[in-house]
């Protein structure tokens, strides 16, 4: 091969090329400062929004369980029961039923139909809450009114105990119908998670265990499950912080009542509930701030649940060797 | 001398009575899934017609459709990811390249995954307080950079890790040319995740189109076609919140009709997202 | 490193001068030890790659001869904990001093990997990705260049009729000599090679090898092998390592016929490694 002549570059590309790469490293870090940033900014807005109500009510308001907008008096404590009753309750009903589609999913269902179905739930992961609200609005608050709640009212109200929880009468909105909308919501996300961290136990492992005469309840319970917790409970509190936060599936069936339920069948508020529904409405004043202190209880909560299952997936991946 | 053993029966009996146990579960949960989605293509399909696409929204007890509410979703979801997408994919380099092994990239790639999962509803009160409150009034611009505040994280993510399975050797043979990192990551790292960061944004559309906490306090609804990102703007998912609390049936069923429709959008861009990752790993 | 290092006509002019040269060392390396985290993986090596020969690098897995390649062109300066310290003289300048334009530098080291890496783009584009850098614009410069660049890697024929054609449709044998085109069209002094033919089957290896025999006459070579056999066809001096350190260095023909350590001998002829 003859030598070619390259002519002298007319200007210094290589200077202009260092140039941009200064520009792009600077943008690409301004860039993800804007994540931190917005959390900066939320944690502040929210905190300055909220702090004439936490210096009117003080750590009272918190345990308080009155919630009057006449009297400017406001207390967190049926807003936050409300939310965590109706996302335990949810995630009681979701994971096992999260669990028994993954195990399904990766078990028992014929090949051909394992990836349709897959991936009909991951499609049904992301379909907006409002729909999930509506859906409760109409078709199963009704339901719940006229045949499940009568019934549970009829069996379990009558058990001494637990009675209490299944007391009343049948609304049909109310705590117990927003858990098991929250439970429809998350319960594609906690199957499809589960089913991708059933996927990742090494199938050598599956295969050892299988030789050795164990059953697919055994394979799954000794081998699979311990394998796989460290994830599963850090995907699982990730939906926890999902249902926590949720807002319009539930505000649709909840009732938005301030009033603290005895019973799961009567109407109550959650957190976020309470603000969609009136903050809008509320004046300027202590009523709003009332309303953003909510907002900033949640925020907290969230964030903690949300930092919690990020630090145990972290400490797996690490322990993974990423 | 292989008769099963009272024992090997009793745990065979478990495992038949678990296997039950999840595939009921499993028929329960896809068959009410189905049911919320047959309710909703029969109520919705049924309240649709041609009015939805070609009037606003009417007055209890009237004839109308969902047109201002329709195109307001566009406007507000478009500039939301106009607004997001620059941000999550350079945010998303910076963690994938520039600042892979720092502190600083550790604590971010943390707060993301955080930022990622916090209630809508927790940023529709934020962009309250600082985009609505010392306005005065609500905007479409507020509702659009609350919905650009969910985009960013989405494709932060994606882009990350669509960057990540760009192999290291691939970096390594554009640096040994000596080209510089932005060079590199133009020319080269882009290019290889391209479809990765597609489908990334293509699951933030679909993520945004239906949310409606984040618009509450921020767009609010507008019962007007308007097209002035400086003033209150009518949004589909809002809509169907106020129309499906109504006690109208014919705002209820517009509710529906509004519902359907955002269902149909958000699978149709995840399907799409679902064929660009198939095609991007063809190639 | 000098401003004008891509002043490409001043390599030019060294590749008509490479004869008189030869015997000069193109790099030097003196005293040189690499560290990663707690790791010590290069202890104190010192040796010459003289201009226009083949300089091999082998010796059992994890001696460090990749490691040794990479820091010839600061490859390892990509990630944090790696550090070398000593001299590495690329025609008088030490290429480890802080300062170093990294950029520079590996327009003037060139490196092809173990598995081909051809960029997302098509072949002409995988080609003329360096020399868009290096400020080139002309499209029929660049398509001389490209052809240039691709006949010496002996690959023109197979691809002239498909050159806008991904480079990652080509077979694994192409692609990598897709890599060395692509390395060569810049015109580097010094070309580094890892292990380039472990993917490869034996026919592409073949044709390999012919390509780098050719490529000497005008570039100096610093390739890693496993394979002895392939140390002996295609290097004129070879240096074994172990363990982090350089055992001995000489003209390939003398490692392998008469070799000093008796290291060496049991690796050379098959006993370890």
């Amino acid at each position: 091969m003859t030598a070619i002549d390259i002519p002298p570059p007319l200007s210094d590309p290589r200077a202009r090329a260092l140039r941009a790469d200064r520009i792009a490293h600077g943008v690409s870090l301004g860039a993800a400062l804007v994540v931190l940033l917005v959390l900066i900014g939320v944690t502040l807005s929210l905190a300055a929004g909220a702090w004439p109500a936490f210096r009117d009510l003080g750590p009272g308001f918190l345990t308080a369980k009155v919630w009057n907008p006449v009297t400017d008096r406001y207390g967190a404590f049926t807003a936050i029961y409300g939310t965590v009753i109706t996302s335990v309750l949810a995630m009681l009903i979701a994971v096992p039923m999260g669990l028994g589609i993954a195990l399904f999913l990766t078990e028992l269902c014929p090949r051909p139909l394992r990836r349709p179905i897959g991936i009909a739930i991951e499609l049904l992961a992301g379909i907006p809450s409002i729909i999930y609200g509506i859906w409760g609005l109409f078709v199963l608050a009704p339901l719940m009114q006229h045949t499940v709640q009568p019934l549970l009212i009829a069996t379990l109200g009558n058990i001494p105990g637990i009675g209490a929880l299944f007391a009343g009468p049948p609304y049909g909105i109310g705590l117990l119908t927003a858990a098991l909308i929250l439970a429809m919501m998350v319960l594609p996300f906690v199957a499809s998670l589960t089913r991708d961290i059933f996927l990742t136990t090494p199938p050598m492992l599956r295969e050892a265990a299988y030789g050795m005469g164990m059953t697919t309840w055994e394979v799954t319970r000794h081998i699979t499950l311990p394998k796989s917790a460290t994830a599963l409970v850090g995907g699982m509190m990730l939906a926890l912080g999902r249902a926590l936060g949720e807002t319009m599936a539930v505000t649709f069936v909840i009732g938005n009542a301030h009033r603290m339920p005895a019973s799961l069948l009567q109407p109550g508020t959650t957190i976020s509930a309470a603000i969609a529904n009136e903050f809008n409405e509320a004046s300027a004043g202590a009523y709003s701030s009332a309303l953003i202190a909510l907002g900033f209880v949640l925020f907290v909560l969230t964030f903690l649940v949300l930092a919690a299952a990020q630090l145990m997936l972290r400490r797996l991946a690490r322990r993974n060797g990423r | 001398m292989l008769s099963p053993s009272p024992r090997l029966r009793r745990r065979k009996a478990l495992n038949a009575v678990m296997m039950l146990l999840a595939t009921a579960s499993a028929a329960l949960g896809l068959i009410v899934l189905a049911l919320i989605l047959g309710d909703l293509c029969w109520q919705g399909l049924s309240a649709l017609n041609a009015h939805v696409l070609s009037q606003d929204t009417p007055g209890p007890m009237s004839e109308g459709g969902l047109r201002n509410a329709i195109v307001g979703s566009f406007l507000l979801s478009g500039l939301a990811v106009l607004i997001g997408t620059p941000i999550g994919l350079f945010a998303g380099t910076y963690l994938s390249e520039y600042g892979r092994y720092s502190k600083l990239a550790q604590v971010l790639r943390f707060l993301n995954d955080i930022l990622l999962s916090v209630p809508s509803i927790i940023v529709g009160l934020f962009v309250y307080q600082v985009l609505v409150r010392p306005v005065g009034h609500f905007s479409g611009l507020a509702g659009a950079v609350a919905l650009a505040i969910l985009v960013v994280p989405t494709v932060v993510r994606t882009t990350e890790n669509m960057l990540r399975l760009v192999p290291d050797q691939l970096r390594e043979a554009a640096l040994a040319m000596g080209a510089p990192r932005w060079h590199m990551i133009r020319r080269v790292i882009w290019k290889a995740a391209l479809s990765g960061i597609v489908t990334g944004v293509l699951l933030a559309i679909a993520r945004i189109s239906g949310e409606t906490a984040p618009l509450l306090f921020t767009a609010l609804s507008n019962s007007f076609f308007s097209l002035d990102m400086t003033r209150p703007m009518a949004s589909l998912p809002i809509t169907i919140y106020q129309f499906a609390l109504s006690p109208y049936e014919n705002w209820q069923a517009l509710a529906w009709a509004g519902a359907f429709l955002i269902t149909l959008t958000v699978l149709a861009i995840s399907v799409l997202a679902r064929a660009v990752t198939a095609k991007g790993d063809r190639a | 490193m000098s401003p004008d290092t891509l002043d490409l006509t001043r390599t030019e002019a060294a590749h008509f001068t490479g004869v008189a040269r030869a015997a000069k060392p193109r790099l030097s390396i003196r005293g040189l030890d690499f560290h990663y985290g707690t790791t010590h993986a290069l202890k104190d090596i010192t040796l010459d790659l003289p201009g226009n020969q083949v300089t091999a690098f082998i010796g059992p897995s994890g001696c460090g001869k990749s490691t040794l390649l990479r820091c010839l062109n600061r490859m390892y300066s990509l990630y944090p904990g790696q550090h070398a310290t000593g001299e590495i003289l690329l025609d008088g300048q030490n290429i480890l001093a802080p300062g170093t334009d990294l950029n520079a530098l590996r327009v003037k080291v060139g490196m092809v990997f173990q598995k081909p890496t051809p960029f997302p783009m098509s072949i002409w584009e995988n080609i003329a990705f360096g020399l868009r850098l290096a400020g080139l614009k002309a499209r029929s410069e660049l398509d001389a260049r490209v052809e240039a660049a691709l006949r010496g890697a002996a690959l023109w024929d197979e691809v002239k009729d498909k050159l806008q054609a991904s480079g990652l449709s080509l077979s694994g044998g192409q692609q990598q000599r897709l890599c060395i085109a692509r390395t060569i069209a810049t015109k580097p002094e010094v070309i580094l090679l890892d292990e380039p033919a472990s993917a490869l089957d034996p026919i592409s290896t073949a044709r390999l090898e012919e390509t780098i025999l050719e490529l000497k006459e005008r570039f100096t070579i610093a390739i890693v092998t496993h394979n002895m056999g392939q140390a002996q066809r295609v290097s004129q001096r070879t240096a074994f390592m172990y363990l982090g350190e350089l055992v001995e260095s000489g003209e390939t023909a003398q490692i392998f016929e008469s070799p000093r350590a008796a290291r060496t001998h049991d690796y050379v002829s098959g006993k370890f490694g």
